[in-house]
């Protein structure tokens, strides 16, 4: 699979503070690549790194497999569509007026409005003034201008900050349904890890400027598998079972420590052999808020 | 380049920016054009007493239009949050360039529109004096060279500060400043580059008859000099400017 951004030892410091320190980031081709990580631990600075819009201390950016440089910059732009921090909008502008002049600075046709528009439900608001929007509204229509032309790929910069639930529902939904809708690979960044969740494919984890994981997030799941509970028929003959493995039996329900599958299978198997019952096994994963919070205090311990 | 200028005529939209052009004109014809009398002495001097008085009403009015203009430029990107998105669209130079060019036709249109309604005073007030060509050609140059340097001025503020106050704020004190520093000896003038309109003036009163109350103006030479150090001001400005728009992380 292509990948669409790849950033080598990409580096930003302000000062003495290293906002972004060595970020190597691989989107692959037609996903949707969720970009999390507290509020502070660079998301936006690498985003408007691979958009040209601050320039790296140190490290390169490839975007749509060329290299962003000052020459490249802007005809790799053109195939880009992207929403950083808040909705852009001339507020004493119509929606449609506001999408004429991107349209006009992308080089698009104006008859591709009408598709924009209908694609974030705002075709039956686009003569009204972007200054009487709501912000639901403005962050809807900063997503159509990213989309005019049909870029190749979106980065998007917590789109659904300041969103109501109803408008969160609707962004994800947008989101989720772009690399069918449009064939474009989305990047996007958000705080909220629940919300990814739902979203994303692939992930990558940023805190204090370091990635802390990147890959898919059924990996990310696999790997941070959480503990298991068995229910048990026969507690007394699983106990001497679970003592040799080092596990407290206690009643019919005992929790099991995150284990690899082939140990887990073994540990069943002997159970059931010694009579011990085994009627109900739940694994419980981790929730990727869990996950990061793990992961995160993991690097704080380093 | 072409396509970020008309950009800024698409913004434009709306904005009004031919209402504030219209002020000075409007302000010019309506305050000289009641002052004129009927008195064939004073119509026979008519042109070079307008032209004594439009530096001085220059002096009060341009700093404070020139922050408005720059101002409405800058600061619809500012409350859009459009710069992120106008520097992934296109190049900052063709941006500055665009605000640059916009901003500077504005200026000219504004004092095309003050000089051609002192010529409209002088048909309607039916002033005998001949119409002053040169020296209204050279009171042009000179005002659109201030009113451009005023104008870049603003910007920088603008940009620095992405807010409008600031900018405000310097153009009424330097429209004050500017004004008493007129009356001043004209070294101290030169300090003041708000108030560069009075000093370039080519016009000064001639004869002031205290009983009858009567004043005749006439020229005096041409300040090439400080003209061209406004030009150089302007141009340190504008480079000023671009350094800004070009270096300024966003």
């Amino acid at each position: 699979m292509q990948t669409v951004i790849e950033t080598k030892s990409l580096c930003k410091q302000y000062g003495t503070r290293m906002a972004v320190d060595h970020v190597e980031l691989h989107v692959p081709q037609g996903c949707v690549y969720g970009f999390i990580g507290p509020n502070g631990a660079g998301k936006s600075t690498t985003m408007k790194m691979l958009l040209g819009l601050i320039h790296p201390t140190s490290g390169s950016v490839r975007l749509l497999g060329q290299p962003l440089t000052r020459e490249s910059r802007l005809a790799l732009l053109r195939q880009t569509g992207s929403l950083i921090e808040n909705p852009a909008g001339y507020l004493h502008l119509t929606a449609q007026e506001n999408l004429e002049i991107v349209a006009d600075l992308k080089g698009v046709p104006h008859k591709d409005i009408g598709r924009v528009l209908d694609i974030v439900h705002l075709a039956q608001d686009r003569s009204r003034k972007v200054g009487q929007y709501s912000l639901g509204m403005k962050q809807r229509l900063g997503i159509a201008m990213a989309l005019l032309g049909s870029p190749k790929l979106l980065i998007l910069d917590e789109p659904t900050n300041g969103l109501d639930p109803a408008g969160i529902q609707e962004m994800r939904a947008l989101i989720q349904d772009m690399p069918a809708a449009t064939g474009a690979t989305v990047l996007i960044s958000s705080h909220l890890l629940g919300e990814m969740e739902q979203m994303v494919e692939q992930v990558g984890i940023i805190d204090h400027g370091h990635m802390l994981f990147e890959g898919p997030l059924a990996e990310l799941q696999r790997h941070s598998r959480g503990s298991v509970t068995l229910r048990l028929l026969d507690p007394a003959k699983a106990a001497p079972i679970l003592r040799a493995h080092g596990i407290a039996a206690d009643g019919g329900c005992v929790t099991l420590p995150p284990l690899r599958d082939d140990l887990l299978a073994a540990l069943v198997q002997q159970l059931a052999m010694n009579g011990a019952g085994v009627v109900e096994l739940t694994p419980h994963t981790k929730t990727l808020e869990e996950i990061f919070l793990s992961l995160t205090a993991n690097e704080e311990a380093d | 380049m072409l396509s970020a200028l008309h950009a800024e005529f698409q913004k434009a939209h709306r904005r009004h920016d031919l209402a504030i052009c219209l002020v000075v004109p409007v302000v010019v014809f309506l305050w000289t054009g009641r002052l004129t009398s009927n008195d064939p002495e004073e119509l026979a001097n008519a042109y070079s007493a307008l032209l004594y008085a439009l530096p001085v009403l220059n002096a009060i009015l341009m700093p404070v239009v020139m922050a408005l203009l720059a101002s409405r430029l800058w600061d619809i990107e500012v409350k859009g949050s459009t710069t992120k998105l106008l520097y992934t669209l296109q190049s900052r130079r063709s941006l500055f360039a665009a605000k640059a060019a916009f901003g500077i036709g504005e200026v000219v249109l504004m004092v095309a529109l003050e000089m051609g309604a002192a010529v409209l005073l002088g048909r309607t007030q039916h002033y005998t004096e001949a119409l002053p060509v040169g020296q209204l050609f050279y009171l042009g140059g000179c005002t659109l060279a201030v009113d451009v340097m005023l104008y870049l001025s603003e910007l920088l503020l603008m940009l620095a500060w992405e807010n409008p106050l600031p900018a405000l704020c310097v153009s009424i004190v330097g429209a004050l400043v500017g004004l008493f520093s007129a009356f001043m000896p004209p070294i101290v003038s030169y300090f003041v580059p708000w108030g560069y309109f009075v000093p370039l003036s080519s016009y000064e009163v001639a004869v002031w008859d205290q009983e009858t109350h009567t004043v005749l103006y006439g020229t005096r030479p041409f300040n090439w000099g400080l003209l061209a150090f406004t030009a150089a001001l302007a141009a340190v400005l504008f480079a000023a400017v671009w350094r800004m728009m070009r270096d300024k992380e966003v």
